[in-house]
């Protein structure tokens, strides 16, 4: 599959099963570069905990879910074109074979790139990531050491951050930290504008600790302050995707059903806000939605913008294959004006 | 907006200026027993290339097999028919070389220019040409002949004033074409229509 044709902000939508959150994720891995470890956490991201395969045993693997029709016998192959990096390619493939397993353990052994020795013999599966970029090859692998999973060699920082909001509610764990830093650097402001879209009252955000957590609260004006879980999950979500954009400059934010928990009545606000910011951190957004009122809300919010820096990237499944559409700002119009169905 | 959103249900497409041409049209395709051409309204002159941009993303445009354009010539048929394929172009969709031929797909497309592919006019021409021996018509044309001699009145546009008044000669008056071609009042023997008609036949058995 391709995707060509890409914006700041990009909204991906089609049919259910289609592969909207897949592309996602393999935007994510790719984000990655250099970290194989990441494949472990959209499979939980996807509620699918990471399980341990026992040595010599035939049953599946964490990583089987990741190939296409569970053909694990083939290579994933991700390339991606970056204005910092240019063309990266990632390769992920499974290595079950007991011949090749010892030869991935290794360095492992030598203690050149790992910690410790481990007797290859340990190793039940692994994934292999082999990055090529700016005429480089680097190899990394994840081992599944039956009790553990363990990364060799150890994978450096990636040039540009990747951030994925699963369409999963709730409150996402960093936040506060996320909130404390942005605080820090004097830009709550930012927060606080976006999530007035919902709270027209919210004056102040601000960090409390209940039971040795941090949770962030809302000031309305009431005698106290309130947590932001109260004032519903369009607050929590919103307030979350605002500081991720501001968290991830010069990097890409990956959001799972934009929709979830937002009014249809402030989508155009929404977007509006989310364009601003990725443009104020450069960053760039790939969202997800099955929804017709936030394709079309993010249309007029782009629209009537200085810069309609947005494309709907439509998936549609063509025989075996998925193909994607690229709708531009004169093509969406029309679709619009003329009722045709776009997701 | 549209209330309903259209989608591709039919694996032959026709793709007219309008409501009206729309109703007529189908009212044809119904004649001929023709009910697996879909026909969409959205082939307006001056939204057409970005319509057809986005009728060719559309979910399930991949199993169409045939794309038909019927638009009116107006003042110059050559002109209309090459704004036609200039719009297939731009939506990467293949262009024939000439009205009434096919051009290969996927889908495989063909344009058809109203009312002849030669002559300027619009629909209303080619319907007044099919109505031309009712004897309606006389009376319809001493109309417009009394309303030049005695008030100095010509129509903006003649062929579509006469529909008008040849629509109101019939049972159920003040109805529009399309909705008169639904309601029968159209004379789909004539030979006025052979050409339309081989169209939307030619429509149904193209393939890709």
């Amino acid at each position: 599959m391709t995707l060509g044709e890409l914006e700041r902000v990009n909204l991906i939508a089609g049919m259910n099963n289609v592969g909207k959150t897949a592309l996602l994720e393999a935007l994510f891995i790719h984000s990655g570069a250099y970290n194989p470890e990441l494949t472990l956490r959209v499979s939980a991201l996807r509620g699918i905990e990471p399980f341990h395969v026992q040595p010599a045993a035939s049953g599946p693997t964490p990583w089987d879910v990741l190939f296409h029709a569970l053909k694990v016998e083939e290579t994933i192959e991700l390339v991606g074109h970056h204005t910092l990096v240019g063309r990266r390619e990632v390769r992920l493939r499974l290595i079950r074979d007991p011949a090749v397993l010892p030869e991935v353990g290794l360095p492992v052994q030598a203690g050149s790139r790992g910690s410790g020795s481990l007797p290859s013999s340990a190793i039940s599966c692994a994934l292999s990531l082999e990055c090529r970029e700016n005429g480089n090859t680097s190899n990394y692998f994840i081992l599944d050491e039956s009790d553990r999973f363990r990364v060799v060699p150890v994978p450096p920082v990636p040039p540009f951050p990747a951030f994925l909001r699963t369409a999963r509610g709730g409150i996402d764990p960093g936040d506060a930290e996320r909130f404390s830093r942005l605080h820090a650097r004097k830009e709550k402001e930012a927060v606080i504008q976006t999530l007035r879209i919902i709270e027209p009252r919210l004056c102040d955000l601000a960090i409390a600790v209940i039971d040795g957590v941090a949770i962030i609260h809302g000031d309305i004006g009431l005698e106290s302050l309130l947590p932001l879980a109260v004032m519903g999950e369009g607050m929590v979500r919103l307030a979350s995707l605002a500081m991720i954009i501001a968290e991830t400059r010069h990097g890409i934010v990956l959001v799972d059903e934009m929709e979830n928990g937002l009014h249809h009545s402030i989508l155009p606000q929404v977007w509006k806000a989310i364009a601003l910011a990725a443009r104020r951190f450069d960053a760039q957004v790939f969202a997800t939605t099955h929804s017709l009122e936030c394709i079309i809300a993010a249309h007029q919010a782009f629209s009537e913008d200085r810069v309609y820096d947005f494309r709907l990237h439509r998936l549609e499944r063509v025989g075996d294959t998925i193909r994607a559409r690229c709708y531009d700002q004169e093509t969406l119009q029309a679709a619009i004006e003329t009722g045709m169905e776009v997701r | 907006m549209g209330a309903a959103w259209l989608e591709i249900q039919q694996p032959n497409i026709l793709v007219v200026e309008g409501k009206e041409d729309q109703l007529f049209f189908a009212a044809l395709a119904a004649h001929l027993g023709a009910p697996d051409i879909q026909i969409l309204p959205i082939g307006g002159k001056t939204r057409l290339r970005e319509n057809l941009k986005a009728l060719a993303l559309a979910p399930r445009f991949a199993t169409v097999r045939s794309l038909g354009i019927i638009r009116d010539a107006d003042a110059a048929p050559n002109i209309a028919f090459q704004s036609v394929r200039d719009a297939l172009k731009a939506a990467r969709l293949p262009a024939p070389a000439a009205p009434m031929q096919t051009a290969s797909g996927p889908p495989a497309t063909a344009v058809m220019i109203l009312p002849d592919s030669h002559s300027s006019g619009t629909l209303e021409d080619l319907v007044l040409r099919a109505v031309q021996s009712d004897p309606a018509m006389r009376c319809v044309d001493g109309y417009f002949d009394c309303l030049v001699r005695e008030c100095s009145l010509r129509p903006g546009n003649t062929a579509e004033a006469k529909v008008a008044v040849y629509l109101a000669s019939k049972k159920e008056a003040a109805k529009r074409l399309g909705e008169a071609a639904q309601a029968g009042y159209i004379p789909w023997d004539s030979a006025a229509f052979d050409e339309a008609k081989r169209f939307l036949t030619e429509l149904l058995r193209m393939r890709p």
